[in-house]
């Protein structure tokens, strides 16, 4: 089958044929008809990550934002039948460690990471194996949308995680988004589903614009105010309950935590990039004195999909709206290529792996 | 295999010569050590919660606080090992639904009740099974006696659920348990260890003597004052009332007690069931629930993977399931002990360990 292969850091991705994946007796094998591209590809595709023991290997499948048809499942699955329509989180727990026996298998003891290691190839492919199916895969009603299913990616759910499970928002709070890419646009879309005012911050106007029309309350174009933080404020009546750094540079998780009111909320989404290396300087007395937190949150736990569809079945969410662009497995690469200068906007999808 | 076998509500129940049960591919055959004896037992056979759709048939073997060793263990159990000292929790979950799936498998969809239903037979026995047991099945440290934790099949970790996991419990927080029996002087012990001020309550001096011993701060003996709820309120500053209130036992005037003994914000907390006077139902006093905003939260079981708490705070030395153990008997003396319920003369949990 045709694959997508990471061969070396920052070269063009190869289309290459790899063999087909079968089922082992606890996984499932899906015939892949959506994968999102996410920033995270455009990392590993950059070596990023070594600072962290978290480089992607070279050999690489990359892809990991997969919906598609089971095809084939093993002995061991019960949950799924061939022909299942499924969405695959990229965080796959094992389903029986301490976190995933506690609902927090997006944090598994011995998770793997779709698409970022040699144990899980990935599913910018026409087919990607699922570990621990029973566990891990998410069936879709048939409501969902092929477009829907398409941006049901790492970047939706994990926005939909940090806003719904791991921050408390209550009714009429106000979000601040730094940075609005795929990951930045979801978390507009949904913290204005579920009732708060939305800042949206990105120094292009175009994902702006997209923000806006996503719910976004006001928007900040970082690149034309003196001072981020006290333009968010100006539209917050002092300053956000909650923020949300969606990109990872030293400059939007400052500003995220500068933006917030005392007793706020940051939640880190965005991995940070070679300039980082990981780490970013804090105002850790600032944030004593004011009762500041700093959350870190990953993806999602397989089992908590249900709310995310429910809320799609009642059209609250529109998952499809963030889709710009739909492109072959061939344009993978030129498409990472455009995230180095930011050159993307809003969610493209390879749908066709034929071309 | 000797077993205690019910002969029908309220006849006397008797020793007999039962077969042992067969463990399925899913389950285990633990041969018993010790087994609580517990209100639950008692309210089964008096024939109560026939409204919840419990009805004990003649040939039951009772017994849902078990502690024991592996003898056989079925083909697809993967985490248990012939020799293993284990216990269980006594409402046995699937494994598979979304409920044991978010790491609350004590609500399972299809939970059984271990020791109440003909097809998962209770530890009043030489042997027991437990099915699905990598999903219910609890390891035990290797220092623990086994009479120290009968209790946590169901009294004990009941408890420590309830106060641990559905209502919050913070520091200094006043919390009054109503009823001192096993469950209830369980509850003083896990409220003392979580920082709590505790109030128990009963009608007996010598219950509330041992309820001091566990870590009762204050004690109300019902026949000594005229009002329980203000007695409690009383230790409360300005009277304002209790920040928590457990009902441990399960009759109107206890339940009542509990929800007018808190203060405004309260939560009450619901661990005993009631008897055939109440069939289910006790009238409350809803408007002051709103006008007060009290809460009132059901608590059942334990699921499986909350144990390691309770181990790791049984490791320091914070918690010490064997001091509320109260006794010792045998396989022969549980239908005497069981009938004995009634009178509530017994303090702590019996434990039968003589099979």
């Amino acid at each position: 089958m045709r694959a997508a292969v990471l061969e070396a850091y920052g070269e063009p991705v190869r289309i290459e044929s790899v063999p087909e994946p079968t089922p082992d007796p606890h996984g499932a094998v899906v015939e892949v008809e959506a994968c999102g591209i996410c920033r995270s590809d455009w990392h590993a595709w950059q070596g990023h990550g070594e600072w962290a023991d978290d480089q992607v290997e070279r050999g690489q499948v990359l892809g990991h934002e997969p919906a598609g048809r089971v095809v084939a499942a093993g002995e061991d699955v019960t949950r799924l039948s061939v022909g299942d329509r499924v969405a695959v989180p990229f965080n796959l727990g094992d389903g029986t460690c301490h976190h995933c026996l506690n609902g927090h298998g997006n944090v598994c003891d011995d998770g793997l990471a779709l698409g970022f290691e040699q144990a899980a190839p990935g599913a910018f492919a026409e087919a990607v194996h699922v570990p621990y199916a029973d566990y891990n895969a998410v069936t879709l009603p048939e409501n969902v949308h092929p477009e829907e299913m398409a941006a049901l990616g790492c970047r939706y759910v994990t926005a939909f995680h940090a806003l719904s499970h791991r921050v408390d928002l209550a009714a009429g709070d106000w979000v601040a988004v730094h940075g609005c890419g795929g990951l930045g646009l979801a978390a507009v879309q949904l913290a204005a589903a579920l009732g708060a005012g939305v800042v949206a911050v990105d120094v292009r106007e175009s994902p702006l614009e997209l923000a806006a029309d996503l719910g976004a309350t006001a928007t900040v174009d970082a690149s034309t105010v003196p001072d981020v933080p006290e333009a968010v404020a100006a539209h917050t009546d002092g300053g956000v309950h909650v923020s949300i750094d969606a990109l990872g540079r030293a400059e939007t998780c400052r500003h995220s935590i500068e933006c917030l009111r005392t007793r706020g909320t940051h939640v880190q989404l965005g991995l940070t990039t070679d300039a980082e290396r990981g780490e970013i300087a804090l105002p850790v007395d600032r944030m004593s004195r004011w009762d500041i937190s700093f959350l870190g949150s990953r993806g999602m736990p397989p089992t908590r999909y249900d709310e995310l569809l429910r809320m799609i079945a009642t059209d609250r969410i529109d998952p499809g709206a963030l889709v710009t662009r739909r492109v072959a497995l061939s344009d993978v690469s030129d498409r990472l290529a455009a995230m180095t200068d930011y050159g993307t906007r809003g969610v493209e999808v390879v749908t066709d792996f034929g071309g | 295999m000797r077993a205690v076998v019910f002969q029908g509500a309220e006849e006397p129940m008797t020793v007999e010569d039962v077969d042992r049960p067969e463990p399925g591919d899913d389950d285990i055959l633990v041969e018993t050590e010790a087994c609580g004896i517990c209100r639950s037992d008692w309210h089964a056979w008096r024939g109560d919660w026939e409204w919840i759709g419990v009805m004990p048939q003649p040939g039951l073997v009772f017994g849902h606080e078990p502690v024991g060793r592996v003898v056989e263990v079925g083909d697809n159990v993967d985490r248990f090992a012939v020799g293993d000292r284990v216990t269980n929790p006594f409402n046995l979950g699937c494994g598979s639904c979304h409920h044991c799936r978010d790491g609350r498998g004590n609500i399972c969809e299809r939970s059984v009740p271990m020791g109440f239903v003909p097809f998962q037979t209770g530890a009043f026995a030489e042997y027991y099974s437990v099915r699905n047991a990598d999903f219910n099945a609890v390891s035990l440290p290797d220092e623990v006696d086994p009479v120290d934790v009968a209790g946590l099949g169901c009294r004990f970790a009941t408890a420590f659920h309830g106060l641990a996991h559905r209502v919050d419990v913070t520091p200094g927080d006043w919390v009054a348990v109503h009823g001192c029996g096993g469950v209830g002087l369980s509850a003083v012990h896990v409220a003392d260890a979580l920082g709590a001020n505790v109030i128990a309550v009963d009608l007996s001096a010598e219950k509330l003597e041992r309820a001091r011993d566990l870590g009762a701060d204050r004690t109300v003996e019902v026949g000594a004052v005229d009002d329980v709820p203000q007695a409690v309120k009383k230790f409360t500053e300005s009277s304002r009332g209790a920040d928590v209130a457990v009902d441990a036992l399960g009759i109107a005037e206890t339940c009542r007690n509990a929800m007018d003994s808190l203060g405004k914000g309260g939560q009450h907390l619901q661990i005993g069931m009631t008897t055939s006077e109440e069939g289910g139902e006790v009238s409350l006093p809803v408007d002051t629930m709103v006008t007060d905003e009290r809460e009132f939260y059901g608590t059942y079981g334990i699921p499986p993977n909350e144990y390691d708490e309770i181990f790791r705070m049984m490791a320091t030395g914070k918690l010490e399931p064997g001091r509320i153990v109260s006794e010792t008997v045998s396989l022969e003396e549980v239908p005497g002990v069981v009938e004995g319920l009634g009178d509530y003369e017994t303090v702590g949990i019996p434990v039968c360990d003589g099979f």
